[in-house]
């Protein structure tokens, strides 16, 4: 990894969505208040729940969704408000590849008119040119060169993904938002399209934000990962010391719910109660007291506090330093 | 090329039916002074309500004109002003209703509640007013019926227009930086457009129906043309003479159907989903 050069700044960034029609206060915190920076050619793991505003994040950092407050800057430049205008050149810079490959192909257009558009967009005008850049491109991920004019429905999910990621990759960005990228698809087609992606970041140093809530998924891509739950993020820190020894209750949680071969300790699992308690009027205090196992009296008065655990790895738990 | 007729006709059985019978009508339309065995304005009173027979297949009515050679003739009216209404409403309303939904807030709020204005009065009311204000003549009429049709154009598009710009292959095209009006033009509109053609084409009937309203309250059209609508209102208070009115409805009838047919068709074809083996 290029020694810590930080390619995308998040600051205390929140997103609210109003909800209830018009003159109501209530809004859904999908995003409330998260902090974290992205280095130059890694790899960051977003995961929690669904419904933790993983993908919202992904959308705010694109510019595709306004954030309501806080900033995001991507090389220097803060991009929080720029206009559709003022992203248009930073757009070969960021892409996306999306969570569902029956959705986000029109149906109407061919395999190259699909992968040729970022191309004409940027600038790319020559027929000839298009289809060169278009079959290397389908080479790349592991296209046939004879599927160019085939309709998106003809394909397989596997290879619907991989048009999306040619789509993505067309423009040579730097920085990807994986928006769950293998989540939809069959357990063996998800491995292939994760070596591509790993591929693809090897040979054009990519940086990445992998939104996942498959946790072997994010431990086999990612460098480091950032845990969320509810709109804040509860702990982030390198792999190793996540998977090794975390330290709030909800990854520990989390991280025990993975199944695992020969893993026969499975009455050590923390099963979590209910479900994600909603946005709209979270939990007082630490978001997650409802559902801890280890919730005291603190927990429901006072927001817990970021506890630096040295080596990048914080936490937001009132007892993450030592204690119970 | 016959194997491809073949192949067309298997598939879409009911699309050769529509085909069928639009090519029979254009025909007698183009070639009406060639087929018509009368003069369609010819009045013989001698001959007048005559039931069908050998003399006049279709009968006559009661000026004693010939029912087959006016509904020939009413063809070159009826038809033409049918789809040339559906062409323009559809062609406007859907582009407003597109606009209107995909740049939402305000801009969505002033062109739909003008929309609303138009449809909130009674169509043949106002297609009569603005007919009426413009002057006597079929290209008026079909202008008033148009300018009253295309507020359901832009309902359905907008709505359509609602569902697919939150789709993901349009989100895909914004990351892409393509600008808002390509992505409205070449994403949007093509998604939206097929079941906005098949309303199209179910529209042609009610158009003709319009058109003929329009003819009977003495705009549009004027007598003695022959045009099907005004031939229908004709016969209605002698039903006893059942071929007055029933020889022009139903060939307003048939070619309703027929466009309905060929409407699906013209989804289906449109569909990539649908062409898979070629």
């Amino acid at each position: 990894m290029g020694q810590e050069q930080v390619l995308i700044q998040v600051k205390n960034l929140k997103k609210y969505f109003p909800v209830g029609g018009f003159g109501s206060k209530k809004a859904a915190k999908a995003l409330d208040g998260i902090t974290f920076d992205i280095y130059q050619g890694e790899t960051l793991g977003l995961v929690g729940e669904s419904g933790c505003g993983k993908t919202t994040m992904g959308r705010v950092i694109l510019g595709l969704t306004p954030a309501t407050e806080g900033e995001v800057w991507f090389d220097g430049q803060n991009i929080t408000h720029y206009t559709e205008k003022q992203m248009r050149p930073l757009r070969s810079e960021m892409q996306i590849i999306f969570q569902d490959p029956y959705g986000c192909l029109d149906p109407r257009k061919t395999v190259f008119e699909l992968i040729a558009a970022p191309l004409k967009v940027h600038g790319m005008k020559d027929r000839e040119q298009l289809k060169k850049r278009v079959l290397e491109l389908m080479e790349e991920v592991g296209l046939r060169a004879d599927y160019i004019d085939r309709f998106p429905h003809e394909f397989s999910g596997g290879q619907r993904q991989r048009i999306g990621i040619a789509r993505a990759i067309a423009i040579n960005p730097r920085f990807i938002v994986c928006d769950e990228p293998v989540s939809a698809l069959d357990v063996s087609v998800q491995a292939q399209v994760v070596n591509l992606i790993r591929k693809l970041q090897k040979e054009h140093g990519l940086t990445y934000l992998f939104i996942s809530h498959d946790l072997r998924v994010v431990k086999h891509l990612c460098d480091r990962i950032v845990v969320m739950y509810l709109g804040v993020v509860v702990e982030s820190g390198c792999k190793k010391d996540i998977y090794e020894n975390p330290v709030h209750p909800y990854t520990r949680a989390l991280l025990s719910a993975v199944p695992e071969v020969g893993n026969d300790a499975v009455e050590h699992r923390t099963i979590l109660e209910g479900d994600i308690p909603s946005p709209i009027d979270p939990p007082s205090g630490c978001r997650f007291h409802t559902r801890c196992p280890q919730a005291q009296p603190v927990c429901s008065q006072q927001a817990p506090p970021q506890v630096d655990l040295g080596n990048g790895h914080m936490c937001c738990c009132h007892f993450c330093g030592g204690k119970p | 090329m016959k194997h491809s007729v073949q192949k067309f006709i298997r598939k879409n059985p009911l699309a050769a039916v529509g085909i069928v019978i639009w090519a029979v009508f254009i025909l007698c339309a183009v070639l009406a002074p060639v087929i018509a065995p009368y003069d369609p304005a010819v009045q013989d009173l001698a001959s007048r309500f005559q039931a069908p027979g050998s003399a006049h297949w279709f009968g006559t009515d009661s000026f004693g004109r010939d029912i087959f050679s006016r509904v020939i003739y009413g063809a070159q009216i009826s038809i033409p002003s049918g789809i040339l209404v559906v062409i323009l409403s559809c062609a406007f309303g859907s582009l407003y209703g597109a606009v209107a939904g995909y740049f939402g807030k305000v801009v969505d709020e002033v062109l739909m509640r003008i929309a609303d204005i138009i449809l909130s009065f009674p169509a043949i009311l106002l297609a009569m007013a603005l007919a009426a204000a413009l002057g006597k003549s079929v290209l008026n009429a079909i202008l008033a019926i148009a300018v009253v049709a295309w507020p359901k154009y832009a309902r359905m598009m907008r709505g359509l227009v609602l569902t697919v710009r939150e789709s993901e292959y349009v989100t895909s095209e914004r990351v892409i930086g393509q600008n808002r009006m390509t992505i409205l033009l070449k994403t949007i509109i093509p998604n939206c457009m097929s079941s906005v053609l098949v309303l199209a084409s179910t529209d042609v009937g009610t158009a003709i129906l319009t058109f003929a309203g329009l003819s009977f309250l003495g705009m549009g059209v004027s007598p003695p043309t022959a045009e099907w609508g005004y031939m229908v209102s004709d016969g209605v208070a002698i039903l006893e003479y059942w071929w007055i009115s029933f020889f022009p409805g139903a060939s307003i009838f048939l070619v309703s159907i027929g466009a309905n047919f060929i409407g699906d068709a013209i989804r289906d074809i449109l569909d990539p989903r649908m062409k898979t083996e070629v």
